[in-house]
């Protein structure tokens, strides 16, 4: 039973990493149109990040230079900062022209970001990667009860990032990104800045996915290159686009919906020679959901809807206009 | 020297694929990502007849390119063209979906190792002391340029190519002139789909075969398409032969590990000073 706990915070952990990640890729393509898919680009910086700020001295074989033996809270924050720094630098070029530059340019440092980290030893100990990384809290909560405590601390920190994203998608700044979704020029015309709203949300989106990049790397205890391959940037989109695009709820749902699935998987492995053709099947299923929901199904599992007119005070409350944004 | 070689072929492979993956960019408005599983299905077919059945390597290439071409365009027969409509950035979304699904198919059928030719390396023809090129390489360059050279003939000499570039410079207007549009877009996927083959055969030539081997090249595919301008079929073919020189020259350098790096520099600081690509477009 106890070991049934076990597993099941564990899925929940990871659940929420990934509902962290299919948060971002909401803000950057639900509300906002920007199609981002090397979000594991950022995730790999922000648990590199945090590995390097929490690290102790290297022993051993390791070949890494810099370690800075902070506390966690430190490499949590560093972690969500140097990828916002990233973020800005890919954000300068490519938020000014089509959508296209930016999917192809995320893509590619997301690529890019994997080789350098096989390849720098000096800064990232290379393909042996950082294991035993820093955990939070790690010498008070001793034993079974620990990844309960991160469970729970993961779930905490995906409430509090998801009321944040609520909070961005009915605000004013959320009502302008999805006009500038539905039609850019309109939104220019009516003095919006267009960029620097791309910007801010491609930043926001991207450090919430060096956050997550962190907790990855409590969940695992492990930063390697090899984690942070294109199927963590396409499991967010998948869940996405199944859960349905432009709302919060629908990234979450969609994440339980796709990781469930997935680790349901894991238990038909009957012999070892028939894993690589489950994997396989797993990659034809996943393709095949993303295309048969696009094609049938474009609204997901919980469709969108237009948030409600603020209520201004000392006005009556009025009948929407836009009805036809409820379809 | 022979890094210069290499970069040269390297340069043909992508001229062949990237000038497919603009092709479509223009006339369907979307990136096609599952361009690159076409290199991995024409790399896998010629493999299926030249080494499972044992035919020559010219008539198993020749094969392997009509097999893409076809499954190509039954792809989009199935998946694409019921999308037309839908805001093209779903459309990308949708094509990695299918690139998933062929690769898993190609892991299904042929196991995740890496898979060579059954083809023995060539000598070099040398002068002097300086060794060149084989002649399987000399034919490869010269396939490239035939290919290019007759896509460049068809698009601008006949009739079918003249309607091809009505279409991609405004659609609505080409259909109401009477052009043929659906059955255009059955020639463009057609041929797209048979380059991506053709480079997929040279990939299996020059190197190995596996799986993932679609997901490698479209990124270097999509590189180059903004060097060349998105969707600029000659702007892509130069683009094509810069960045197979560069990628494989810097070699000399820095590291091999890093080619796609530079490329990937080249490309920010390309969007950073002409945003639409080294050419205009054609």
């Amino acid at each position: 039973m106890s070991n049934f706990i076990l597993f099941l915070a564990s899925v929940t952990a990871l659940i929420g990493i990934y509902t962290l990640l299919t948060l971002a890729v909401n803000l950057h393509y639900g509300y906002a149109g920007l199609l981002s898919f090397g979000i594991v680009g950022f995730v790999a910086v922000g648990a590199y990040t945090y590995a390097i700020v929490t690290r102790a001295a290297p022993v051993g074989e390791d070949v890494y230079h810099f370690y800075f033996n902070q506390p966690w809270w430190v490499g949590f924050l560093a972690a969500g900062v140097v990828t916002t720094i990233f973020a800005f630098l890919i954000g300068l070029p490519t938020l000014r022209v089509e959508g296209d530059y930016l999917l192809i340019v995320t893509f590619a440092f997301a690529e890019v970001i994997q080789k350098l980290l096989s390849n720098e030893g000096w800064l990232t100990n290379g393909t042996r990667g950082f294991i035993n990384v820093h955990q939070p809290f790690r010498d008070v909560i001793v034993g079974k009860n620990y990844p309960l405590f991160l469970a729970g601390l993961i779930v905490v920190i995906v409430g509090i990032v998801y009321l944040i994203a609520q909070r961005v998608g009915t605000s004013p700044f959320g009502r302008t990104l999805r006009a500038m979704r539905d039609n850019e020029p309109a939104a220019l015309s009516n003095g919006k800045n267009v960029y620097s709203f791309k910007m801010r949300i491609f930043l926001l989106g991207a450090a919430i996915c060096g956050l997550a990049g962190a907790m990855y790397s409590w969940y695992m205890t492990l930063a390697l290159p090899s984690l942070f391959g294109m199927s963590v940037s396409f499991a967010a989109w998948i869940a996405l686009i199944l859960g349905g695009q432009g709302n919060n709820k629908g990234a979450v749902v969609g994440t339980i919906v796709l990781l469930g699935a997935q680790q349901a998987f894991k238990f038909i492995q009957l012999t070892p020679a028939m894993a690589p053709i489950i994997s396989s099947i797993q990659l034809i299923m996943e393709g095949l959901v993303l295309v048969l929901i696009l094609r049938f199904w474009p609204a997901g599992l919980v469709p969108e809807k237009s948030p409600k007119p603020p209520r201004l005070p000392g006005v009556k409350a009025e009948k929407p206009q836009g009805a036809k944004e409820e379809a | 020297m022979q890094f210069a070689v290499y970069g040269l072929l390297l340069g043909c492979v992508l001229l062949l694929a990237t000038v497919g993956f603009s092709m479509i960019r223009r006339i369907e408005g979307f990136l096609n990502i599952a361009h690159g599983q076409m290199l991995a299905i024409g790399a896998y077919s010629c493999y299926v007849f030249n080494s499972l059945l044992g035919w020559n390597i010219i008539l198993s290439a020749i094969l392997a390119v009509l097999v893409t071409a076809v499954i190509g365009y039954l792809v989009a027969q199935v998946v694409f063209f019921p999308l037309k409509g839908k805001p093209p950035l779903l459309i990308a979304i949708a094509s990695t979906g299918i690139s998933y699904v062929i690769q898993g198919i190609i892991e299904i059928l042929f196991g995740p190792f890496v898979k060579q030719y059954r083809f023995p390396p060539m000598r070099a023809i040398k002068i002097g002391n300086l060794s060149l090129a084989g002649p399987d390489q000399i034919a490869m360059v010269l396939a490239a340029g035939l290919a290019a050279l007759f896509l460049h003939l068809l698009l601008t000499r006949t009739e079918t190519g003249k309607a091809i570039r009505a279409m991609a410079s405004d659609f609505d207007l080409a259909r109401i002139r009477g052009i043929k549009t659906p059955r255009l877009r059955i020639y463009v996927w057609l041929i797209a789909s048979a380059l991506g083959g053709l480079a997929g055969v040279m990939i299996g030539l020059i190197s190995r075969l596996a799986p993932y081997m679609g997901w490698e090249y479209i990124m270097l595919i999509m590189i180059v398409a903004i060097l060349g301008g998105l969707g600029s079929i000659y702007g892509a073919m130069v683009a094509a032969l810069i960045i197979g020189l560069i990628t494989q020259m810097s070699v000399l350098v820095i590291p091999a590990q890093y080619s796609q790096v530079i490329a990937f520099v080249l490309i920010i600081v390309v969007l950073l000073i002409r945003p639409k690509g080294i050419f205009k477009e054609a």
